[in-house]
């Protein structure tokens, strides 16, 4: 009963209410579709913080992705183990980047006075959850190796149960917690996406790369 | 089985909510449900493939790994004439909860339990009813005399089996059939760079523990965490073809047998530390030049 409500019905909950309050959110509010971002109060601990943040989560969530698009390639990717140590030894140093970028960025928002001045209980929610997330994560990587395989073949299974609309939790009862709160955690952040500034990952700007540059002037009496 | 396997979804509220053969419109009336078809209709959402069949696709899902049934011992043993051993509360008690009786002190499990090497009968989430039907199964292939699985002839690996079962376990050879290298999840003595996998236990003893029974246990692992994976993709046994992937792994394991288990150091998370470090001075070094301004550079130029 437990198992059907955390991994049937909580996953469906949350991805059913990530995309309708998701497009609600879009077409009432366009502009709160943002991060909110908060450069202008305070750049200094931004730096470290996000940028370690973005560079190591993005990496571990392209593995994440790749692993569940194409699960296969990734166990004959993993058929040498010098390539499965390359591969889980890339993703454990871009998560501990992010680990660092995060902290970084909870301790800017608890220290910096502007900052968190503009902090909702919302961010403080999600920056949370991002933390569990990225701890859970860790430590499944480093107790119970190798995850780049076995959540390939265990775990991505079910994922894709899930999204063929035959949920088989047996795939991943015999995982240990640690592994499960990792999935929990993940689904409670798809959970949060539209209610908080992380639905900004839904509008990257990307197009700035290839936009033709812009001069901002901030401050006319700077000028002279 | 139910297909409906929503928690919070009671398959009865589906019931109503489906139309009723004959409306024209979509109305959910329970109401207008006759009684009989109201049942019939649950059956039909419900319904299970014949219970002989099930437990015959059942015993050979969870439990032919290690037992057969009139073609000798296993990693367990043969369950011929299991209902005239033992009564069947007692097994179908151990079937589903076989820790409980196992560390309950119970005296049957625990001389099974000496009897084949320690190795515990693992949890492998039978349910009462599954069990009963597993009873009725066994009892049955005993009185018809059908005889379930086989125990597998001994042969004595040579240099070749175990180089090759050393490589299926490493996965530099892929298993026929696509599944993951073993050392996905479990390590053994002698694997070098930063060891094997540590979701499942380190096997080198393992043919110590499971006796010369390993090699038809890895014909259709009933362990938990593997059976949903090689279910789909079991290893190959190929009589024509000389390939006997499950003999070959077990042989290379059987090669570790007097070995102390693997060593477990700390260069994996030595190394992610190193990154650590390496990929904040990258992003220091990249970042030096972020606070001056493009402006600066374009009044240079005026």
């Amino acid at each position: 009963m437990l198992e059907a409500f955390l991994f049937v019905g909580y996953p469906y909950a949350a991805l059913v209410l990530a995309v309708v309050v998701g497009i609600l959110r879009f077409t009432w509010r366009p502009f709160s579709y943002s991060s909110l971002s908060s450069q202008f109060l305070e750049n200094k601990q931004l730096f470290w913080g996000s940028g370690l943040w973005h560079w190591g989560i993005l990496w571990v969530l392209a593995g994440h992705f790749v692993a569940f698009l194409v699960p296969d390639w990734i166990l004959a990717w993993n058929a040498k183990p010098l390539r499965l140590y390359l591969l889980e030894a890339s993703g454990l140093i871009m998560a501990l980047l992010a680990l660092m970028g995060i902290i970084s960025l909870m301790v800017r928002r608890a220290t910096s006075p502007r900052v968190k001045a503009v902090t909702t209980v919302m961010d403080w929610v999600l920056l949370a959850f991002l933390l569990l997330q990225v701890y859970t994560g860790i430590d499944t990587a480093l107790r119970y190796r190798w995850g780049s395989s076995w959540y390939a073949s265990n775990a991505v299974p079910y994922l894709r149960s899930l999204l063929m609309l035959s949920p088989k939790p047996e795939f991943i009862r015999p995982l240990p917690w640690m592994a499960k709160v990792h999935l929990l955690s993940g689904l409670s952040v798809i959970l949060l996406l539209p209610f908080s500034r992380l639905v900004h990952v839904l509008v990257v700007p990307i197009w700035y790369y290839w936009r033709k540059p812009q001069v901002v002037i901030w401050n006319r009496r700077g000028l002279r | 089985m139910p297909i409906i396997k929503f928690g919070f979804i009671d398959p009865k509220y589906i019931i109503a909510l489906a139309p009723l053969p004959g409306d024209n419109v979509f109305l959910p009336s329970l109401k207008r449900l006759p009684h009989g078809m109201a049942l019939s209709w649950a059956l039909a959402i419900s319904a299970a493939p014949a219970p002989a069949q099930e437990a015959e696709a059942q015993f050979k899902r969870s439990c032919m790994s290690c037992h057969t049934i009139g073609a000798g011992k296993k990693v367990g043993p043969d369950l011929k004439d299991l209902g005239k051993r033992r009564p069947h509360e007692w097994s179908a008690r151990f079937i589903t909860n076989p820790a409980g009786l196992l560390d309950g002190g119970d005296p049957i499990a625990a001389t099974l339990l000496r009897e084949y090497n320690g190795v515990r009968m693992p949890e492998l989430g039978i349910t009462p009813p599954q069990a009963e039907a597993l009873l009725k199964y066994i009892d049955e292939c005993t009185a018809k005399g059908v005889v379930v699985g086989k125990a597998r002839e001994i042969r004595i690996p040579n240099v070749q089996d175990i180089r090759i079962g050393r490589e299926l376990f490493t996965g530099e050879r892929r298993l026929k059939n696509g599944g993951p290298s073993c050392l996905s999840c479990h390590s053994a003595q002698g694997i070098g760079g930063f060891g094997g996998g540590r979701l499942g236990p380190d096997l080198t003893g393992a043919t110590a523990k499971f006796g010369p029974g390993l090699a038809g246990a890895l014909e259709t692992p009933a362990f938990p965490t593997m059976q949903g994976v090689f279910a789909k993709s079991p290893l190959v046994v190929d009589d024509k073809n000389g390939i006997d992937e499950p003999f070959w792994i077990a042989a290379y394991l059987q090669s570790l047998n007097a070995q102390p288990p693997a060593k477990r150091d700390a260069a994996y998370p030595v190394v992610g530390i190193l990154g650590l470090a390496a990929g904040m001075l990258l992003g220091g070094r990249m970042g030096r030049k972020r606070l001056r301004g493009v402006r600066k550079n374009l009044k240079a130029q005026r």
